[in-house]
């Protein structure tokens, strides 16, 4: 019961969404459900035969089970509209923002309607065991509901899913890719479980079906050439739709891989910082020194003399301080150069005069890939890690030729000895 | 006997791999999400 009651506030909360993200695509929606609805209202007739009943409810259970399925197509639709957006999005950007929209629309759909099934199935099952007198239509019809319910809760729990993750991360990219790893292998598992369970009750209502029938032909009751149609057509669409499905269903169960950096790449430093070896520590969120091409930029600004080095360094930390009135100034900074840089290049001397002493250098990770039957090779977001050095005028110089890599090995050598690479900056 | 038979178990494989599809396409979708905040 708290289960349904959370369900339907959920519900009422995502159905306030959807009517206020979109009145031309619920029109749409709206559409296409009474177009489906009209198209379907005869199938079932022809799939289940009804020859025996009387005709009024014979009619008016072809059009409930219509109208079931008209939701569910209305939802097979947007999630097919929400794969091409989230498709695009994702090999062509933005992303992650607009592959996430596209989900919470599609996830909507998939909630309301698999609610819709939860509630019309039983129902719709009442009336059709007391509308059908022979046991092969009663067990077929019984097997159907039991594969439909089975399908519609699966899909109200993997919707839930969605809700979670989107709750978590507090904004922070790598802890929202995290969670989400960590949700999608939940998710996976009990997408396999759903699977089993519902290979196990289609074994076992195939079974019992096919044994029905022959029982009934053994007593003279033969199925009409409409409802071999019928079912030759349910058998089609079935094994379509699975063979349709391979690609996606080989991409539902692929792990990403686990990375245990916790820091993703700052942009300036993707295709700049050396590749890591060894151990390193998170990024501390600071500002950032790039140096490229002979040129320096803060925080992405350029800094293309010495007084613009001072400006932006000084308003970095004034701003620090405006921000957190009474803490004591971090002093933090990250560093990005390519390996072969001179350390002198660098501006380590006006870091430490503004009060930058403690400085990260940026490394990054070996690029990561997933490959995927559906995607093709997928890259997956950098990850950037840090070693930390103190800049103290007491300390020896480093010598006069050397490079971002040379500076990199030494911090490298003393973290493995448990301690923080201390050095003299060159002064301007 | 064999019509009956294979007219409703043919139907029924339908229904079954119809599920077993509508499941594997909605955790497609997960996958997909989380590939995109990686």
């Amino acid at each position: 019961m708290h289960e349904l009651s959370s369900q339907l506030w959920k519900l009422q909360w995502r159905a306030e969404g959807l009517w206020k993200a979109g009145a031309p695509g619920s029109v749409f929606v709206c559409a296409l459900f009474v177009a489906l609805v009209a198209i379907v209202a005869i199938l079932p007739d022809a799939i289940v035969g009804t020859q025996g009943c009387r005709a009024p409810a014979r009619r008016l259970l072809a059009l409930a089970t219509g109208s079931l399925i008209a939701p569910l197509g209305a939802c097979a639709w947007s999630i097919a509209k929400a794969h091409t957006r989230a498709r695009d999005t994702l090999l062509f950007g933005p992303r992650p923002s607009e592959t996430t929209s596209a989900y919470f629309g599609h996830r909507d759909a998939t909630q309301l309607t698999a609610l819709f099934a939860l509630f019309a199935i039983p129902i719709l099952l009442v009336v059709a065991l007391r509308v059908f007198p022979r046991a092969t239509t009663r067990a077929f019809v019984i097997l159907a509901s039991v594969l439909g319910v089975t399908t519609a809760y699966g899909a109200l729990s993997l919707t839930d899913t969605y809700l979670v993750v989107s709750n978590q991360g507090c904004g922070d990219p790598e802890a929202i890719a995290l969670y989400t790893r960590r949700d999608l292998a939940d998710a996976q598992r009990h997408v396999s479980f759903c699977i089993r369970a519902l290979a196990a009750v289609g074994i076992a209502g195939i079974t019992i079906c096919t044994k029905l029938a022959s029982r009934d032909a053994l007593r003279g009751r033969v199925v009409s050439r409409r409802t071999v149609f019928g079912s030759a057509l349910l058998f089609v669409l079935g094994a379509g739709v699975f063979l349709a499905t391979q690609a996606t269903a080989a991409d539902t169960h692929r792990q990403i891989p686990h990375r245990p950096l916790a820091s993703r790449c700052p942009p300036e430093a993707v295709r700049v910082a050396p590749i890591q070896e060894g151990p390193c520590d998170s990024l501390v969120a600071s500002p950032i020194v790039l140096f490229r091409n002979g040129a320096l930029s803060i925080d992405g600004s350029d800094a293309l003399s010495h007084s613009a080095v001072v400006n932006l360094l000084r308003n970095k930390a004034e701003l620090w301080k405006q921000i957190n009135p009474g803490k004591a100034f971090p002093g933090t900074a990250l560093a990005v150069a390519p390996g072969g840089t001179l350390v002198r290049a660098l501006p380590f001397g006006v870091l430490q005069e503004h009060g930058f002493r403690r400085i990260q250098l940026v490394t990054r990770t070996e690029p990561a890939r997933v490959e995927t039957t559906t995607l093709g090779m997928f890259e997956l977001h950098p990850l950037c890690c840090g070693t930390a050095l103190e800049l103290d005028p007491t300390a020896p110089p480093l010598p006069p030729h050397a490079t971002y890599e040379d500076l990199l090995q030494a911090a490298r050598r003393a973290k493995q000895r448990h301690r923080v690479l201390r050095i003299a900056p060159f002064n301007p | 006997m064999l019509r009956n038979a294979l007219s409703v178990s043919a139907a029924a494989v339908g229904l079954v791999l119809l599920s077993i599809s509508a499941m594997h396409w909605l955790g497609y979708d997960l996958f997909v999400w989380a590939l995109s905040v990686q």
